[in-house]
């Protein structure tokens, strides 16, 4: 049976009302009648009219109500709103620098974490595909909070928004650990909270790149592998030396952990082995185009053989377990800034 | 068929949080204006070409004006509390490019 004949006439001018009304990713969403922002308000309803956070650049302000109609938008269930909220909680902190986040030329975006057992209850996949479609919960969540950052913080494409060329992770950019098969404690932990308290945690971060290391399975040739991929002097790691993500597999977790490797190991060796000549960082990306900000004047002047980590210390790199449980591949999450790791909220 | 957007929760923010703007002088008659080049990459000189115009024309409504051309490092180096006092005793006025 033809499309337009499935849908009735009123589903379809609905959806080509949000178009109209530029609320959409360039995605059809499910148009926020009142009854459906109600439903997804649930025991949040009390609080509709609460100020969630300032987002800037706009300066607009996500009601409890606004974010629950993108969340309707994005194909959010109920259960999910309270990981929304938290997210956009998170990137509203003054330390994710949300405002540079959105306004670069750089295509970095929102990227949202969701740690505890928040994660299991609303059936999100952190195995096979993690990173990819086909879960409900990951897909939803993720598009919701960068519905909010286009309807509340104003960062439309071309508009406040004027990335460069953007990436597929401005549609929606979401995943949870597999704690289950991982060898250290769920990343929140490394945040301050309890393994049993669920978290979000955001990142600005450009699209992930996955890396392959099938042939060598020890700790150091996995590591030396994805150390050697990350240094890509035009990263905007290398220039501001700030938080880099990776999302281990967990063939390369088992490898690694297996060999006695704590996380806080793994950050060491990364630390101190993924580092550029400062004369040859000098000559890349970002140097020489962009004022240097103070934290990374250690490359302007260092001797030029000098070797300088491309993060500032080891905590920056925030590592991660997620993904299926066949193929040793570990995706490495340039970004920007710092993240931010926050509860999530109860009605 | 006709959808209106009253049909709808809108997600659109309605309420907006920005601070106040500076006040404005009436006249920039025998004030000194500050032009800053706060471009991200002033190497290339992209911001200059603004406050070149911004000069222009300023001086076509208020030909008594003079001006001072301000680096980024000036501004961007101490919080703004800090160096927009500092400013305000040397201009009356600032305009600023900023934006890569």
């Amino acid at each position: 049976m033809p499309y337009k004949e499935r849908m009735s006439d009123t589903a379809l001018a609905e959806i080509e009302a949000c178009y109209a009304l530029g609320w959409t990713d360039g995605l059809p969403v499910v148009p926020p009648t009142p009854e459906r922002v109600e439903a997804m308000l649930g025991a949040w309803a009390p609080r509709r009219a609460e100020p969630i956070a300032t987002l800037l650049p706009s300066g607009g302000v996500a009601t409890v109500e606004k974010i629950a109609a993108n969340a309707v938008m994005a194909g959010c269930l109920p259960e999910y709103l309270p990981v929304v909220i938290g997210a956009v909680q998170a990137v509203a902190q003054p330390e994710f620098g949300l405002e540079a986040v959105l306004t670069t030329v750089h295509s970095c975006s929102p990227m949202l974490l969701v740690s505890g057992p928040v994660a299991a209850e609303i059936e999100m996949n952190a195995g096979t595909g993690t990173l990819g479609p086909g879960n409900r919960a990951n897909a939803t969540i993720g598009r919701a909070l960068l519905l909010v950052m286009r309807n509340v913080a104003g960062a439309v494409p071309g508009g406040l928004d004027p990335a460069t060329l953007g990436q597929p992770g401005k549609y929606s950019f979401c995943y949870t650990e597999l704690t289950t098969d991982s060898p250290w404690e769920p990343f929140q932990v490394t945040k301050g909270f309890g393994a049993e308290e669920s978290a979000v945690t955001v990142y600005g971060a450009d699209a992930p790149l996955c890396i392959a290391e099938m042939g060598r399975p020890d700790p150091e040739s996995i590591l030396d592998t994805i150390v050697e991929s990350a240094l890509a002097p035009g990263s905007y790691n290398a220039f501001f030396r700030e938080d880099l993500f990776l999302v281990m597999s967990p063939n390369h977790a088992e490898v690694i952990g297996a060999a006695g490797w704590s996380r806080a190991d793994v950050q060491k060796y990364f630390y101190e082995q993924a580092r550029l000549p400062a004369g040859h960082l000098r000559q890349r990306g970002l140097y020489g185009f962009a004022e240097v900000p103070d934290y990374a004047n250690v490359v302007m002047e260092a001797d030029a053989e000098d070797l300088v980590p491309i993060i500032a210390s080891p905590e920056r790199l925030c590592l991660t377990v997620a993904g299926g449980a066949y193929g040793g591949y570990t995706a490495i999450v340039f970004g920007m800034g710092s993240s931010v790791t926050l509860p999530v909220p109860a009605a | 068929m006709n959808v209106h957007a009253e049909s709808f929760v809108s997600p659109v923010a309605d309420s907006f949080q920005r601070g106040e703007p500076a006040a404005r002088p009436e006249s920039l008659e025998d004030a000194r204006v500050g032009l800053v080049d706060c471009m991200l990459n002033p190497s290339g000189n992209w911001g200059q070409g603004i406050l070149d115009g911004a000069e222009s024309a300023i001086h076509d409504r208020w030909p008594s004006a003079t001006f001072g051309r301000v680096p980024r490092p000036q501004v961007v180096a101490e919080p703004i509390e800090t160096w927009a006092p500092a400013m305000a005793k040397q201009y009356q006025a600032l305009v600023i490019a900023a934006g890569d």
